[in-house]
C-alpha cells in the first residue's frame, strides 16, 4: 500500500468532482447559446432552474477542501491544488449565474416587442462559442497539465474583449438610430457583458490552474 | 549573512557506515533552522555532531570541517563547545533534584557560588524559558514532579543558564501533548531573538510553523535547504515534495 492512500484517494475524488462541475458548466454555456440563438424560452427557463445544481456542487466541493485541509494538512503542490479548487469553484459558480442572467434577458427579448432579426446575433454566437471553447481548452489543459496551453488561454480573453467592444458599438449605433430598439438594445448589451464576464472567469480558472501546476502567481497580471 | 556555524564537506561514519555524505551548510545567527527527513537520514547525527555529542558514538569518524564562530569545533575543548552550543533532547531529562538545583547545576560547575548570583541566573533562565510564573513558588520541589511540558521547559532553562549562543533541539516536543507543544513552539519563536536554534523535527507542520529555514535530508545527504516558505510551497526537488506531502518516509 502506498503511504497516505486515504489522502491520495481524497485528492483524486476532489479532482474528479471539480472536473464534473467544469463539464456541467460547459454544458450550461452550450445550452445558453442554443437558448439565445433559437429563442427557446423553455430551454432558458430550464437553465435558470439548473442553477441550484451548480450552487450545491460549489458548496460540496468547498466542504471537501475544508475537510482535506483540516484532516490531511496538504502542503506544497497539494495545497496549491486545494486552494486553486476553492477559487475555481467560485468562478464556475459565477459562470453558471451569468448563464442564468443571460437566459433571463433572452426571455425578455422574446416578449414580442421587437421581431426584426438583428445582424450582430451571429457575433453574439461567435462570442459565446469562443467562451465555451475557452472553457473546453481549460478543462483539457487541466487534465493534461499543459501549462503552455493555459498561458495561451489567458491571452484568448483579449479576443473575446475585442468582439465585445465591436458588438457593443454596433448595438449602441442601432439604439441611436432607432429609439424603438433602445429597450432591447439594453438587453443585448447585458447579454454580451455577461459573456465577456464569463470569459474573464475562465481566464481566472486558467490562472489558478497555472498556479496549482507551477506555483507561478499570474492572477491579475495579464 | 551572519554565519555562526559553518559546515564544509562533512562526512561522518559510524565504523564503516557513512551516515552523512559531503554536507555543506551554514547556520545563520538568530535563525531557527529545522532539519527534516525520514528516520535514518542523518539529521539527528548532524545535530549531535554540532556539539560533539557524536564523540560518544562507537568508533566515530569525521571528514570535513565544522566551525563555530570561525573556530574549528573538532579542536575546541568539548566543555567549552557545549557551554556555547547547548542541547535539548526528545524526552525531558531533568536531574532528580530540585527545580532550582537543576538550573543552578551548570553555573555551579562553572564556579559560581554566590547565592544572589545563582538566584538571578535561575530566575532569568526560567523566565526566558517561559516557565517562571508556573514554578516560582515551588523552586525547591523535585523537577521530576512537574508535568512533561514543564520538565521540558526546565531543561531548556537549564541550557539557557549556561548562556549558550546556539540551542540544539532534538525533537523537543515529540513526547508532549499539544498544549505543551504550542508553549515550546511559542518559546522557540521568543528565544530566537537571543539565540540561534537548530531543531530536528518529524512534525512537518511544526517545521513550517516555527523555522526560518528548513533542510531536508535523505540517506545521509542534504537534498535541499531553503527558506521554510519555499520548502513548504514550492520545493525545488521532487524528493522534498514527496517527503513533505507524506508520499514516502
Amino acid at each position: 500500500m502506498t503511504p497516505r492512500k486515504v489522502y491520495e484517494d481524497k485528492l483524486k475524488e476532489l479532482n474528479k468532482n471539480i472536473m464534473e462541475m467544469g463539464q456541467q458548466t460547459e454544458e450550461l454555456i452550450d445550452k445558453t447559446i442554443q437558448a439565445i440563438i433559437s429563442h427557446d424560452d423553455n430551454l432558458a427557463n430550464s437553465i435558470i432552474e439548473q442553477d441550484d445544481i451548480i450552487d450545491n456542487m460549489q458548496i460540496e466541493i468547498e466542504k471537501e477542501c475544508a475537510m482535506l485541509i483540516a484532516h490531511q494538512q496538504p502542503v506544497a503542490g497539494d495545497l496549491r491544488f486545494v486552494i486553486s479548487v476553492v477559487k475555481i469553484v467560485t468562478d464556475l459558480e459565477r459562470i453558471a449565474d451569468q448563464c442564468c442572467d443571460i437566459c433571463k434577458y433572452s426571455i425578455r427579448l422574446n416578449d414580442g416587442t421587437w421581431t426584426r432579426d438583428v445582424n450582430y446575433k451571429r457575433h453574439i454566437e461567435k462570442m459565446a462559442l469562443g467562451a465555451k471553447a475557452m472553457l473546453q481548452e481549460v478543462l483539457n489543459a487541466f487534465i493534461s497539465k499543459d501549462t503552455e496551453a493555459m498561458k495561451k488561454i489567458c491571452k484568448e480573453d483579449d479576443e473575446i474583449d475585442s468582439i465585445f467592444l465591436k458588438i457593443w458599438e454596433e448595438i449602441t449605433s442601432e439604439m441611436i438610430a432607432d429609439k424603438d430598439f433602445i429597450q432591447n438594445g439594453v438587453h443585448y448589451i447585458m447579454i454580451i457583458k455577461y459573456l465577456e464576464r464569463i470569459a474573464d472567469h475562465i481566464t481566472n480558472i486558467a490562472e489558478w490552474i497555472l498556479y496549482s501546476s507551477t506555483g507561478e502567481y499570474v492572477i491579475h497580471q495579464q | 549573512m551572519n554565519k555562526i556555524i559553518s559546515i564544509k564537506d562533512l562526512s561522518f561514519y559510524y565504523g564503516d557506515f557513512e551516515a552523512l555524505k559531503h554536507i555543506n551548510l551554514d547556520v545563520t545567527k538568530n535563525e531557527v533552522l529545522a532539519f527534516i527527513g525520514p528516520s535514518g537520514c542523518g539529521k539527528s547525527t548532524l545535530l549531535r555532531i554540532l556539539n560533539r555529542m557524536s564523540d560518544l558514538a562507537e568508533s566515530p569518524r569525521v571528514k570535513g570541517t565544522i566551525t563555530f564562530n570561525e573556530q574549528d569545533i573538532f579542536t575546541m575543548d568539548t566543555i567549552e563547545l557545549r557551554k556555547k552550543v547547548g542541547m535539548v533532547f526528545q524526552k525531558p531529562n531533568p536531574f532528580p533534584m530540585s527545580i532550582y538545583d537543576n538550573i543552578a547545576y551548570g553555573p555551579r560547575m562553572q564556579g559560581i557560588k554566590k547565592k544572589a548570583e545563582l538566584d538571578e541566573i535561575v530566575e532569568d533562565s526560567l523566565k526566558k524559558a517561559a516557565i517562571w510564573d508556573e514554578v516560582k513558588d515551588k523552586l525547591r520541589k523535585n523537577a521530576i514532579s512537574v508535568s512533561g511540558g514543564q520538565q521540558q521547559r526546565i531543561c531548556i532553562a537549564r541550557s539557557i543558564a549556561m548562556r549558550p549562543e546556539v540551542l540544539l533541539m532534538d525533537e523537543p516536543t515529540s513526547a508532549l501533548d499539544p498544549i505543551s507543544t504550542s508553549k515550546i513552539e511559542d518559546l522557540i519563536s521568543e528565544l530566537k531573538k537571543q539565540y540561534t536554534i537548530v531543531i530536528v523535527t518529524h512534525n512537518m507542520q511544526q517545521a513550517a510553523r516555527i523555522s526560518d529555514r528548513t533542510a531536508f535530508f535523505l540517506l545521509g545527504e542534504l537534498v535541499e535547504v531553503d527558506d521554510t516558505q519555499t520548502i513548504f510551497n514550492l520545493p525545488k526537488h521532487k524528493k522534498t515534495e514527496d517527503y513533505i506531502t507524506g508520499r514516502f518516509g
